[in-house]
């Protein structure tokens, strides 16, 4: 059951991006998504399977959706939350727009638990929430690295 | 979670590698843009880590990376490794003029070359095959994220990369 729906939001999440109105430009979000991509995956590593502050299933099925929420979920709903914001807006539309990315993000958290996919152990849904308002900043700082050092440090 | 763990051949072979590594990706001439270069790295690492901690841990755990099974400072090490196997898949790509006609066999030599290169790091201690794990098994894995890679290499370039100015 778990697998078939984080399948069914990780497709949602695909097709979401792939129709929105994005801000960014897709070397941009390729970047976005890599990066993003690359922190995450290290951050469940130590928080899930070295310190088990979040205890995951070993069941094959339940695992795979894990996979899916680490790999798919994750990047794209912090990629989408920052395309959904021009860049030229004001600091506190980013703010609302990054709470409402991350509130999403942590609705996603709830499915895997109702679906005993995952368990808190020493952790709770509020270091969830602020791990995820800080991966958006972690994108916003991408986005910075990404125009100060590639875009503005030699023309391609 | 371990700091170094013993210090021996994998790390010493892994701190050369990666020396060597990223010295060829400055000392080579620089034909690809500075965005398309920054995405090859970056999309090097994600597709190992993305395999390394799929496949090499959690449920499966079909492979040990250096001293362990647990995270530990060498394993960063490792992975940073795939930066400029990244990075010269897509300046060969570039440089050879990779067409569709010749996107298999590119892949292809990619893919063994990387399975060479997993034997290798399988002498020096640095990969542990388990739960009856095979290095054949690795090569429809290369083969799918070299595949990816060509394909994702299309994708940001448009199939039309300009060499730097």
């Amino acid at each position: 059951m778990a697998f078939s729906i984080l399948f069914f939001i990780g497709l949602v999440c695909i097709t979401t991006f792939n129709a929105m109105n994005r801000q960014l430009t897709k070397m941009e979000n390729s970047a976005l998504i890599l990066s993003v991509f690359i922190l995450n995956v290290n951050w469940s590593w130590i928080i899930n399977f070295e310190l088990q502050y979040i205890t995951y299933s070993q069941s094959p099925l339940n695992f795979t959706a894990y996979v899916i929420h680490r790999t798919i979920i994750i990047p794209l709903l912090v990629v989408i939350g920052l395309n959904s914001i021009p860049q030229a807006a004001s600091m506190g539309r980013k703010l609302i727009a990054v709470l409402i990315s991350s509130f999403v993000l942590l609705l996603v958290i709830m499915v895997l638990q109702k679906f005993e996919v995952m368990k808190y152990e020493n952790w709770n849904a509020f270091y969830s929430y602020l791990y995820y308002v800080l991966l958006h900043g972690f994108g916003y700082l991408v986005l910075y690295c990404y125009h100060s050092w590639v875009l503005k440090g030699g023309k391609s | 979670m371990t700091g170094i763990g013993n210090f021996s051949t994998n790390e010493i072979s892994l701190i050369l590698m990666n020396f060597g590594g990223y010295l060829l990706m400055f000392l080579f001439p620089k034909r690809l843009s500075r965005e398309v270069a920054c995405l090859s790295i970056l999309s090097g690492l994600a597709t190992g880590m993305l395999f390394d901690f799929t496949i090499g841990g959690g449920v499966l755990d079909f492979y040990r990376q250096n001293d362990t099974n647990h995270y530990e400072f060498f394993d960063v090490v490792y992975y940073a490794l795939f930066g400029p196997a990244g990075y010269f898949f897509m300046y060969f790509y570039h440089m050879l003029h990779i067409n569709k006609k010749s996107f298999i066999f590119y892949i292809t030599a990619w893919a063994l070359l990387a399975l060479a290169l997993q034997w290798v790091f399988t002498l020096l201690d640095i990969l542990a095959y388990q739960n009856n794990y095979k290095l054949i098994y690795s090569f429809p894995i290369f083969l799918t994220t070299q595949a990816i890679t060509g394909i994702f290499y299309e994708f940001i370039t448009d199939g039309n990369q300009k060499e730097p100015a």
